[in-house]
């Protein structure tokens, strides 16, 4: 469905996406998952247009994007980061809009509103005016514009983005029943929960490269067995450096100022690297494990957490 | 694509109208509160009411009659009375507190019944300048007046003086006799005071209709110049709206969909076009209605033409102003001050006759001078679509460039 080859971006000078190439096939949510200013929102900027690429293709049911953008952009929704709707209308007002944006009118665009306010649990409040809206309310009726034409592929951009935990489930819901519906969808979110529950495959970007892409198992099959210890506190790089031959299989995987990341296999317990870490004159003022899941992916790719 | 984007902007515009119908009806309060204070009827109330005391010592039907006519009629608009003693008057006058004192003496009526000369007092408050003078005056034609009235029914007077005088009741002839001598009096008085009279009110209906035509050719003249600087400031209030859809991230959602750049940019002129003639068209319908303005059939279709005109310039003038500017607060700081600055050059803030001469000279070069001169030559001075050649081609021209230059110079900007 959407194919992007060695797509590039970069902002005065600064490479803001670097040649990157995914493929997201017909039906499946491929999940973008990284901390922001990796390059999502500037990716899908250039998906849909908003945004002209320096370099690289990208192809849209198997057609160049650049070429014929009006036709192909029918097929295209977008769910932008922010709220983008008009606040002074109403819900109803502004789905309309939306609709007869992209051709649709008369009964076929006034059932396919009531259809959207009921899902979305709007349909009570479908006359007041957005601007009364609670945040999650607006988040619902943001995505229901983005959904109103019945899109082949959905870009969606970090659609949960500041609102309460039950307005999220509702939202996360309602992007499973979408794709199960049989839209196609790029979801972009720095939640490592959301991608793990909702996509069926998924790329890590940070600073504008792909560092890995795949199935969710193949991916975390990148950590292998181990959990990741982080530890901050006070040490010196030697000792630091030479903790790890104390340990069997002990992998130090980054290294700053004031905070040491090492990979140890499940097979070892944690005592044992605390007990060590003391030895070597450790003074240990916090200390986080990771089991194996794609935040310890990341961790292992970037040497850095992804809300870091 | 274009009619989607304009009726959402009409909508979002007209969903809560009253930011609207306030910008409408701040140039017919402006117009009305200019008119009040220029208006020539209304100049004659600027001047302050004569304070005029009056101490009627005879206290008869004559005395009365004349003390009590500064409360009749017109002179009722310029003076203001109140009776008194002469010790109370006397002290007001020297306190400032009123402008004049007039005294009838004891024996006033007596003496005019018997056509003895008697004096009235005028005592002038020395500290005003103007309102004694109009005392006096006045009280001088009225003494004259009275003299004349008692001279010329000198006979019925005699008659009626006997009686007077008699103290007792008057016989049927008696009476029958002064009533003959009362209508023969009326009867040669007839060619000098009825056909002067019937004159008076023929030139009083004319005055008035001269004062009420100059009185709506103002507010007309007033209407036509605040109308141009208000649509100025409403279409500048709709323009900002770019910028908002910008800053909302409605603009770039709506480019993700199936619009391109110059269709919404088209939609937004449209849309300030629009808007600019709904604000126009309602100002103009109130005004009429208001100010009682009259249009010939040929005179209104040239005042709507020319104001379609007016209304594509202006949108042309706005347009271009936001190509110029970065943001909307940039925009909306700055615009004020040009549409105050074009208005009062252009004539539209104060007629063009009240500014200095050189202003005078490059007024020309302000587009709202084409707006406004051109609207009050059509309203005050019926000119015809020969007569205002030269402003029809100034503003299709500035219509054609300025609109043309802030579609692709927008068009640029929002390019992708």
């Amino acid at each position: 469905m959407l194919k992007v080859e060695n797509l590039s971006k970069s902002f005065n000078g600064k490479l803001a996406v670097d040649h990157i190439s995914f493929q997201v096939e017909k039906g499946e949510i491929f999940g973008f998952l990284g901390p922001n200013g990796a390059g999502k929102s500037t990716t899908i900027n250039m998906i849909c247009s908003l945004l002209k690429p320096d370099s690289g293709l990208i192809f849209i049911d198997g057609i160049e994007t650049s070429s014929t953008r009006p036709q192909l952009r029918k097929k295209l929704g977008v769910v932008p980061q922010d709220v983008a709707l008009y606040y002074e209308i109403s819900a109803e007002e502004n789905l309309r809009f939306w609709g007869e944006l992209y051709g649709m009118k008369g009964s076929q665009l006034g059932k396919r509103i009531k259809e959207l306010l009921l899902f979305f649990g709007l349909d009570e409040r479908a006359r007041d005016k957005v601007k009364n809206y609670s945040g999650g309310m607006r988040r619902r009726l943001n995505l229901a514009a983005g959904i109103i034409h019945q899109p082949e592929l959905l870009l969606l951009d970090e659609p949960t983005v500041g609102i309460d935990p039950q307005a999220r489930h509702h939202i996360l819901d309602a992007v499973k029943q979408i794709a199960k519906d049989g839209t196609t969808i790029l979801y972009t979110t720095h939640y490592m929960d959301e991608a793990e529950n909702l996509c069926d495959r998924l790329a890590i970007i940070d600073h504008g490269r792909i560092l890995t892409s795949g199935s969710q198992e193949s991916i975390t099959k990148i950590v292998g067995e181990n959990r990741f210890l982080k530890v901050s506190g006070q040490f010196t790089a030697e000792n630091a450096e030479r903790l790890p031959g104390d340990i069997k299989e002990l992998t130090l995987i980054s290294l700053q100022d004031k905070e040491v990341v090492y990979s140890l296999p499940m097979k070892y317990g944690t005592g044992e690297f605390i007990e060590n870490l003391n030895k070597s004159g450790f003074i240990i003022e916090n200390l986080s494990i990771k089991e194996p899941s794609l935040d310890s992916v990341f961790i292992k790719l970037t040497g850095r957490e992804l809300r870091d | 694509m274009i009619g989607t984007l304009l009726r959402k902007d009409l909508i979002r515009r007209f969903y809560n109208p009253s930011g609207f119908i306030l910008l409408v009806s701040l140039p017919l309060i402006f117009t009305f509160l200019l008119g009040s204070i220029f208006r020539p009827s209304e100049k004659e109330n600027i001047l302050p009411k004569v304070n005029l005391l009056i101490a009627d010592r005879d206290s008869s039907f004559v005395s009365r009659m004349l003390g009590g006519a500064f409360g009749q009629g017109d002179l009722k608009k310029m003076f203001e009375t109140q009776n008194v003693d002469i010790s109370t008057g006397t002290q007001m006058i020297e306190e400032g507190k009123s402008s004049a004192l007039l005294i009838f003496p004891d024996g006033f009526q007596d003496s005019l019944l018997h056509e003895k000369q008697t004096n009235i007092t005028l005592i002038k408050n020395p500290s005003q300048a103007f309102s004694p003078k109009i005392a006096e005056e006045v009280i001088k034609i009225l003494c004259e007046g009275t003299d004349r009235i008692f001279r010329i029914g000198a006979k019925p007077l005699k008659s009626f003086r006997i009686l007077y005088d008699g103290h007792q009741r008057p016989t049927n002839p008696q009476i029958s006799s002064m009533a003959v001598e009362i209508n023969a009096l009326f009867a040669g008085m007839d060619n000098y005071i009825f056909p002067p009279l019937i004159e008076l009110k023929k030139e009083a209906l004319k005055k008035q209709q001269q004062e009420s035509s100059a009185t709506q050719n103002m507010l007309t003249y007033l209407l036509a110049g605040i109308v141009v600087m208000f649509l100025l400031f409403i279409i500048d209030t709709m323009a900002r709206d770019l910028f908002t859809e910008s800053e909302n991230l409605t603009l770039q959602r709506i480019l993700t969909g199936p619009v391109s750049v110059k269709q919404f940019i088209i939609s937004k002129q449209l849309f300030l076009f629009i808007a600019g003639l709904l604000a126009y068209c309602l100002v103009w319908m109130a005004g009429i209605a208001l100010f009682r303005i009259r249009f010939a059939l040929y005179q209104f279709l040239l005042f709507f033409m020319f104001s379609v005109l007016v209304i594509a310039s202006i949108t042309g003038i706005i347009g271009f102003f936001y190509t110029l500017v970065k943001t909307r607060i940039q925009g909306s700081a700055i615009a004020p001050v040009i549409i105050i600055v074009f208005s009062a050059l252009g004539g539209a803030m104060i007629p063009l006759n009240a500014l200095p001469p050189f202003l005078k000279n490059i007024a020309v070069f302000s587009p709202v001078y084409w707006c406004v001169d051109g609207l009050q030559k059509i309203l005050i001075e019926q000119f015809g679509l020969a007569q205002l050649m030269p402003h029809i081609i100034i503003l299709v021209s500035l219509t054609l460039l300025l609109n043309i230059a802030a579609f692709f110079m927008f068009a640029r900007r929002f390019r992708i």
